[in-house]
């Protein structure tokens, strides 16, 4: 088991008071705006920075489940890039991977092509980014389904251990005149 | 047009139902009692860690975990104990399950906030190498006026 401290006190709500005295109203309105900025931007500007081990290629298991399917696992290498509070996390479609099985049995993501480009940007601080949009994936092959697309609109990574990334991304996949709500795991290390 | 409506229905069925009721059986591997490190990660805070048995029962496509809610560690205590933990039912193929819904775990208290809730609302549960189940779980944990998300995640083996 890892050591690391936990320290999960919750943050008050940021709370700005202001004094306005009576007659100077103009004067107040301004300094009120100067005190709302302040409060807005400082929440953004001084949040420390992702930690640097997110960087870097992590090589673990992935798990594609499409519900009422049976869900598919495989061995993945997502690359994740750092800077500041931003992480970029690559290869989280299907097919950006190695066509290999966990369990060293049959291929399990047939794809027609690479999909090194499809990325997301998360962002956040310490060991959490957190992800939400849209991001369609090239269309790739499952069992009874040929072209099946899928669609993240959040994810979230976070470092889990010294040496263990966790990304987890929800959205929906379309295909088959169906669509299936998707929820994908990766657990890896370095 | 009805030609077209039966055909377009019997689409759907085979999609729908081709995964649930052709897909060979979950491993018998998963069955067990699974020792290792969980992670309970909010988002803005530090990670949680602490050390936990997970006990896994499985039948044909279905896997029961027991134990995926945070329990009582040195950084969280927890009321779990004195309450019946929810267990959490996936179902799923060979060397993954998975599961969607919402389960809420009993409240647990952290440094700050006496009451913290946690909902699961997504899984994994996976079969990898030779002796190795990870586990991921998503949810939120609300307490205090405020709301994170939250991913619990365990590696471990038997």
């Amino acid at each position: 088991m890892a050591t690391r401290s936990g320290q999960c006190a919750l943050e008050e709500p940021l709370g700005c008071r202001l004094y306005q005295p009576e007659g100077f109203m103009r004067l107040a309105i301004l300094v009120a705006c100067l005190l709302l900025w302040s409060c807005a931007s400082s929440t953004s500007v001084s949040a420390p920075p992702l930690e640097g081990d997110l960087a870097g290629t992590w090589t673990g298991t992935a798990t594609l489940a499409l519900a009422g399917r049976s869900p598919i696992p495989y061995s993945a290498r997502l690359p994740v890039a750092v800077s500041g509070n931003t992480a970029r996390v690559a290869s989280i479609c299907p097919g950006t991977v190695e066509n290999a099985s966990v369990r060293g049995s049959a291929v399990r993501l047939p794809t027609e092509s690479a999909h090194i480009l499809s990325y997301l940007n998360a962002t956040g601080s310490g060991a959490f980014a957190s992800w939400s949009g849209i991001l369609e994936c090239p269309k790739f092959q499952v069992r009874g389904c040929d072209v099946l697309t899928v669609t993240y609109t959040n994810a979230t990574v976070a470092l889990t251990d010294k040496n263990q990334v966790t990304v987890v991304a929800t959205g929906n996949a379309e295909g088959c005149s169906i669509a299936y709500p998707v929820f994908f795991t990766f657990v890896g290390a370095k | 047009m009805r030609a077209s409506a039966l055909v377009a229905g019997l689409v759907l069925s085979s999609c729908a139902t081709q995964s649930s009721s052709s897909a060979p059986p979950l491993e018998t591997e998963f069955g067990g009692t699974w020792t290792g490190a969980a992670s309970f990660a909010l988002a803005g805070k530090f990670a949680v860690y602490y050390s936990v048995p997970v006990v896994i029962a499985v039948s044909g496509n279905t896997v029961s975990d027991e134990n995926i809610c945070p329990m009582d560690t040195r950084y969280l205590t927890t009321k779990s104990d004195r309450l019946l933990p929810p267990s959490l039912k996936a179902t799923g193929s060979g060397a993954a399950a998975a599961w969607g819904g919402s389960l809420e775990c009993p409240t647990v208290e952290l440094i700050g906030c006496d009451a913290v809730a946690v909902t699961y609302t997504n899984a994994t549960l996976t079969l990898s190498g030779i002796n190795r189940l990870t586990v991921v779980a998503l949810g939120k944990a609300r307490g205090c006026n405020t709301s994170y998300p939250v991913i619990l995640t365990f590696v471990g083996a038997k």
